[in-house]
């Protein structure tokens, strides 16, 4: 016997197939039909209630398809997922890293694609993957540096207006002044592929691996690669005197929780961690 | 504190509906003046052609989307104050929802696709519009209605009914959505994979290497039971709320619960969604403020018909008179009344100051300008107002004007205000 759900899904995959090549007409007529429909129910929804009723129902039932049915949802109809899928014990991420000339790693700030407002990091790493991968210009991994130094003047001088700004969406690894001033002039970027191995609980990291998938300098520069990174440091921003001593960000947060003589390095950051746990307990 | 408009969409006053319309037109003006169009259609990491949606991007004339943008946020302002609803209403959620088009184009977040719910919500307020009473378009209608129409409207003790569609509708919206998200970590994880002891946890793990945040997150590594009631709890939370939205059990709790819920990602996850807190917000029970915040007294206000802007005003203050606390009389009714149980004075007698409206709080009475003081003075959220109304700079103006207009009533009005 056949799954229902699975069949269910093969057609519903299968009819999106069939549709894929007039995909930017269905899409774009989707949403010019919407919005004259709407039209029509807003100027005349008075008289012919039909009309309006019409429209809430088109609304609702497109709603309800894009978040049950169907697998994408056309605009402006929209479908939320959220961290959906379950997590696996091995877990790889991507990240754009800036190196700046004596060699010292940044993670790129999504706000810099933009300056402020951001663009989405995926598509943007795809690019420079790919354009590694034709061997070219790079072109979008050098936008992506003058970008970013240009950025970092802003952050500098971030007024009160930025302040009041719309939240961002994500907060994390944001540059701010202090993080900067540790980092001479950005001289190239790395796009790096980063595989984290977890235990079956999901409490420890038990192996991790990073490899540098491109890279692209400025012209007439040459930076050692850095070297292999045993783990990454946990501390906010991944700020320069983690990256470039070796020391964690631990020392610098809890000053005193630190023994003497204890040795510490990016790689038994989390050891550390556990320990200046154990004492403020 | 929130109101369920699943179940009953009806309210005793049309605060809510305003004020649902006036945070959403908040929230557009605060998302969308800081787009930076020209900026974001030439940066050169995309290539926008290959989008489905390439036509909605002017690339050889960006500044259109500036212009664009400043159009949305006037109609947006007027959509607010509520002029021509169905008008600025429109067109707001149609460049609200080609802004959606181009910034999913450049951002794959909750933030794009945020611009397509507030785009639909507004729609729900346009098709609605003859709903929404305390709007300029509603003060307009009432303009346009006959004075004895306006007039029985304000006298009947009938509790009023208010009925808000577009919020039921919008609550419907926002609760499937978050059905849907629910829906969607039980169908990927198989059933409860999403809750399983080391889901979360590992999720938060791996974030705090790749996006790291405070510190506060690994205690759900410490302790992963934290990691398994919270991923329950955000379950049962975005299920839930479309069930509690129909049964009506725990409404408040529900909406409670998801905005801790979008406040805990920010301290786990380091991800706001400032979105959900307008879209939720909106719910608010703001009438019930409205109602707290009114002063506790009970007043008589008998106002003359025939005064357009006393007919007008004496409107809108029985709009905001969310706990009907005041009785409201024409002035005729009114002084036959008092004509009645004061004994000795007729009619004429009482009638002699002859002005527009009367507020009587059982021992005082206040006529013409310092009734209006009085009216406003019931609602402390016009305090301000009735600061600067009893201002003495402003009361000799306003007696000197008055002075100067030669129609008796308002003549009267100041030979009371001198001698009272």
């Amino acid at each position: 016997m056949l799954d229902p759900q699975i069949w269910f899904l093969g057609v519903m995959s299968g009819l999106v197939d069939t549709l894929r090549p007039y995909a930017a007409v269905v899409l774009s007529m989707t949403f010019v039909w919407t919005f004259l429909f709407g039209l029509a129910a807003v100027a005349f929804g008075d008289r012919k209630q039909w009309l309006k009723d019409g429209f809430i129902a088109y609304i609702f039932i497109g709603l309800l398809a894009c978040n049950f049915v169907l697998p994408l949802a056309p605009h402006p109809f929209v479908s939320w997922g959220h961290f959906s899928e379950p997590t696996t014990e091995t877990v790889t991420y991507e990240e754009l890293r800036l190196v700046d000339e004596r060699g010292a790693e940044l993670k790129y700030d999504s706000r810099a694609t933009l300056t402020f407002d951001s663009a989405s990091m995926r598509p943007v790493r795809e690019r420079v993957r790919k354009e590694a991968a034709d061997g070219g210009e790079n072109e979008t991994a050098r936008a992506l540096i003058e970008q970013a130094s240009a950025y970092r003047n802003s952050v500098k001088g971030q007024s009160t207006v930025d302040k009041m700004k719309f939240p961002h969406h994500g907060l994390t690894s944001t540059w701010d002044p202090k993080t900067l001033d540790q980092y001479g002039e950005f001289v190239g970027i790395r796009l790096y592929e980063m595989t984290f191995v977890t235990t079956p609980d999901g409490t420890t990291v038990t192996e991790y691996e990073e490899t540098v998938v491109a890279e692209t300098f400025v012209k007439d520069v040459s930076v050692e690669p850095h070297p292999p990174r045993s783990m990454l440091p946990r501390s906010i921003n991944r700020s320069a005197s983690s990256e470039i001593d070796h020391s964690s960000s631990l020392e610098q947060r809890y000053p005193d929780k630190i023994t003497p003589g204890m040795q510490s390095t990016v790689g038994n950051d989390m050891i550390l961690r556990a320990e200046v746990r154990a004492d403020v307990r | 504190m929130f109101v369920n408009y699943v179940r009953d969409s009806v309210r005793s006053s049309p605060i809510n509906l305003a004020a649902g319309r006036g945070l959403l037109g908040i929230w557009v003006v605060w998302k969308t003046i800081w787009y930076d169009w020209i900026r974001l259609v030439n940066v050169p990491y995309y290539e926008i052609s290959s989008s489905h949606y390439a036509w909605a991007v002017p690339e050889s004339v960006p500044w259109l989307l500036t212009v664009e943008k400043w159009l949305l946020i006037a109609m947006v302002l007027l959509f607010i104050a509520g002029y021509r609803i169905q008008v600025t209403g429109f067109v707001s959620a149609l460049i609200l929802a080609h802004f959606g088009v181009i910034r999913s184009i450049l951002v794959s977040s909750g933030e794009a696709s945020s611009l397509f719910i507030g785009s639909l919500l507004i729609l729900f307020f346009t098709l609605y519009a003859e709903q929404d009473q305390l709007s300029i378009d509603g003060v307009r209608r009432a303009y346009r209605r006959p004075p004895d129409e306006l007039t029985h409207q304000i006298v009947s003790t009938d509790s009023d009914r208010y009925k808000m569609s577009a919020m039921q509708l919008s609550m419907w919206l926002i609760a499937i959505l978050f059905f849907s998200t629910g829906f969607s970590k039980v169908v990927d994880g198989n059933g409860l994979g999403f809750v399983a002891p080391d889901n979360l946890t590992r999720l938060v793990l791996v974030r705090s290497y790749v996006y790291p945040w405070f510190d506060l997150q690994l205690l759900i590594v410490e302790y992963p039971i934290l990691g398994v009631l919270g991923g329950i709890g955000t379950l049962v939370l975005e299920l839930g709320l479309v069930v509690s939205a129909v049964t009506g059990v725990g409404f408040s709790v529900f909406v409670l619960g998801l905005i801790a819920f979008t406040l805990s990602n920010v301290a786990l996850l380091g991800i706001f969604f400032v979105d959900n807190l307008f879209f939720l917000g909106a719910f608010f029970g703001f009438d019930r403020v409205v109602q707290r915040l009114q002063r506790d007294q009970q007043l008589t206000v008998a106002f003359e018909p025939q005064n357009h802007f006393t007919l007008l005003t004496v409107y809108l203050i029985r709009l905001l008179d969310a706990g009907q606390a005041l009785t409201y009389q024409t002035m005729s009714s009114h002084l036959e009344a008092r004509a009645q149980t004061d004994g000795g004075q007729t009619r004429e007698e009482l009638n002699e100051q002859n002005t527009a409206v009367r507020v009587t709080d059982g021992e005082t009475a206040y006529q013409g300008y310092e009734a209006f003081v009085k009216l406003l003075n019931q609602f402390v959220f016009f305090v301000p107002i009735v600061w600067i109304m009893q201002l003495d700079m402003i009361q000799d103006f306003i007696s000197r004007s008055a002075a100067l207009d030669s129609s008796p009533s308002t003549e009267t009005d100041r030979n009371y205000r001198q001698n009272p």
